[in-house]
């Protein structure tokens, strides 16, 4: 149990989920985590940050790891067995601008050997910078709603293995676009299938588009970009949601071919979201879709520049880019550019979820 | 949010720098626009280039490794760059007259040319008046060319590397107004400090994640 977060909930044995169907849930997912209850014993379990105030004008961005095997065996699981994810269930208080949950892969200077709780403010702190989880798979994600309670297909899991780190990341805003006013916390359930009843592993696509800018001069800007999944045989898309942040105006998912180079057709789209701080989380059994052979999504992120908040200026975004771009004086234009502090950055990120799960996807 | 990048060669984007123009006069600390200011009181004001009445002309302008760019013709070797985001990527804009400057789309793509295949990038971006009645893309900006990301190459059944490609660039103004160029190309690793790193990443066969010489593997640290 030596890295497993001391927070982490062991699970109990609850009446009202014995005997049930595991894909249907008993009860809504409440709306305050601390009443989520975990899965019964032997078919999942629960893990949990810390309660985080967050005052006014901070941005609290943690990172939070957790060993896949004591996990496992905190919830009655075979801690030496892969855990079959099938059954994803998410509260967080109010004021979440994001969650995500990584696979870790490649480690950079977020390392669970650091401290299995690493947390930053204001964009500062490796749990801020995207380069550390760049060839994480991701595993589930939810932004302002607070809860999601999303259960595969049947037969569809993703594959977690003993020795596999997670990583759960949480960003609560207190900000002049976003607010928080009770401290930050955040809860998720993992409930497993037997490997006997796995007929496809899902695969997870984290595609984002950095090189963005969003200016006072240039205020209407669409990028996009695409997702090629090598697959010989079609695969099904189950999961959807885009992110931007507040200038964000339309965010549209498409099915694409894999060699047209315009904008799909209005038929092939099969997400919008049109609202920044409340973008839909689409997914199984409304979403269902079959993309072609050597196919996969397109995405288009469309902004409205907007005067930066008083306290930031187009002083503010100018030094910014200046530091980080080195964008020469004649060419500073009170831009908004790729990060992940809100007041001042915009994000382009699609997460797709499909199956069966493919080696290889290359995103623009 | 940046990942590692050399930042001495990309400093060298700023070379020929000037000061604040009159441009961003406008631009307090508190620039809350009017209650009336629609997206373009407040945006792109550049005038038309070239003759309304005219077929859009555009030359496909390639960014290298120096921060200089240049007109693409058919049969040109063409750099792969390591950008700030990371992998290798070509950085493929336009020059171009006869249309509306601002919010120009600017759509780049690399096709396979066995397999069809293709990896695009689109943008929207306002031209830099030329003078002459041209408009191009900014040298020392790259996000006003299409960030045409080719390596790792889990896409391509071939070496991205000295093999020859098809480049596209498309052009659509405010007006709807569209203009197409392709050419063949043979991208290359353009930069010594990355040529292990992207020969192998841009390789034909290469699974995302295996290490490369010079390289911790996908998300590693660069030379």
């Amino acid at each position: 149990m030596r890295h497993l977060v001391a927070l982490a909930v062991s699970s109990l044995v609850l009446a009202t989920f014995m005997g049930c169907n595991p894909d249907e849930p008993v009860t809504p997912i409440p709306t305050d985590p601390a009443q989520l209850e975990p899965p019964a014993k032997g078919e999942g379990f629960q893990f949990t940050t810390e309660e985080t105030p967050v005052p006014a004008g901070t941005e609290e961005q943690d990172c939070y790891f957790f060993k896949v095997s004591e996990l496992a065996a905190s919830g009655g699981l075979d801690a030496a067995k892969p855990v079959n994810l099938h059954r994803v269930q998410v509260a967080q208080r109010p004021g979440s601008h994001h969650l995500n949950i990584f696979r870790v892969k490649t480690i950079k200077d977020l390392d669970p050997a650091k401290g299995l709780i690493q947390k930053a403010q204001n964009g500062t702190g490796e749990c801020f910078k995207s380069p550390n989880w760049a060839d994480w798979p991701l595993l589930a994600n939810s932004q302002q709603e607070g809860t999601i309670d999303w259960t595969y297909p049947d037969g569809v899991a993703n594959v977690l293995q003993p020795d596999d780190w997670i990583m759960l990341q949480t960003h609560y805003v207190n900000a002049s676009t976003q607010k928080t006013e009770d401290p930050g916390l955040v809860r998720v359930n993992f409930s497993a299938i037997p490997a006997e009843e796995v007929t496809a592993e899902l695969g997870t696509i984290f595609a984002t588009k950095q090189s963005i800018r969003i200016c006072e001069h240039n205020p209407n800007p669409t990028f996009e970009g695409s997702c090629q999944i090598n697959s010989d045989k079609p695969v099904q898309i189950i999961g959807a949601n885009g992110h931007f942040h507040s200038r964000g105006t339309n965010f549209e998912i498409y099915s694409w071919d894999g060699t047209s180079t315009s904008t799909p057709e209005e038929a092939a789209r099969f997400y919008t979201s049109k609202a920044w701080d409340d973008p839909p989380m689409l997914h199984s059994p409304t979403l269902d879709l079959a993309v072609p052979a050597k196919g996969g999504i397109w995405y288009t992120c469309s902004y409205d520049w907007q005067a930066p908040d008083p306290s930031i200026g187009c002083k503010g975004l100018d030094e910014y880019d200046t530091a980080k771009h080195m964008t020469p004086a004649d060419k500073l234009d009170c831009c908004y550019t790729f990060g992940g502090v809100v007041d001042k950055n915009e994000h382009c990120n699609a997460f797709v979820y499909y199956y069966p799960k493919q080696d290889d996807v290359h995103c623009q | 949010m940046i990942p590692p990048l050399p930042r001495s060669r990309w400093r060298l984007l700023c070379v020929g720098a000037v000061p604040l123009t009159a441009m961003l006069a406008g631009c307090p600390d508190d620039p809350t626009p009017p209650a009336d200011a629609g997206p373009d009181a407040a945006g792109c004001q550049l005038p038309y280039l070239g003759d309304k009445a005219k077929e859009i002309e555009m030359e496909i302008l390639v960014l290298g490794p120096s921060g200089s760019s240049f007109v693409a013709k058919d049969g040109d070797m063409i750099p792969l760059v390591f950008p700030p985001q990371g992998g290798e990527v070509i950085f493929a804009g336009a020059r171009a007259t006869n249309l509306d400057p601002c919010g120009v789309k600017v759509s780049g793509a690399l096709r396979d040319i066995d397999t069809k295949l293709v990896q695009v990038d689109a943008r929207t971006v306002n031209l830099d008046d030329e003078g002459d009645g041209w408009g191009r893309s900014t040298d020392s900006d790259i996000a006003s060319f299409s960030n045409i990301s080719t390596c790792p190459n889990n896409w391509s059944k071939t070496n991205i590397h000295g093999t020859e490609y098809e480049l596209e660039v498309t052009l659509t103004d405010r007006d709807k107004r569209k203009a197409t160029k392709t050419l063949r190309v043979t991208p290359f690793c353009a930069e010594e400090a990355y040529m292990d790193f992207c020969t192998c990443t841009c390789k034909g066969g290469y699974i995302l994640g295996e290490s490369c010489q010079g390289d911790a593997g996908a998300g590693g640290n660069h030379p």
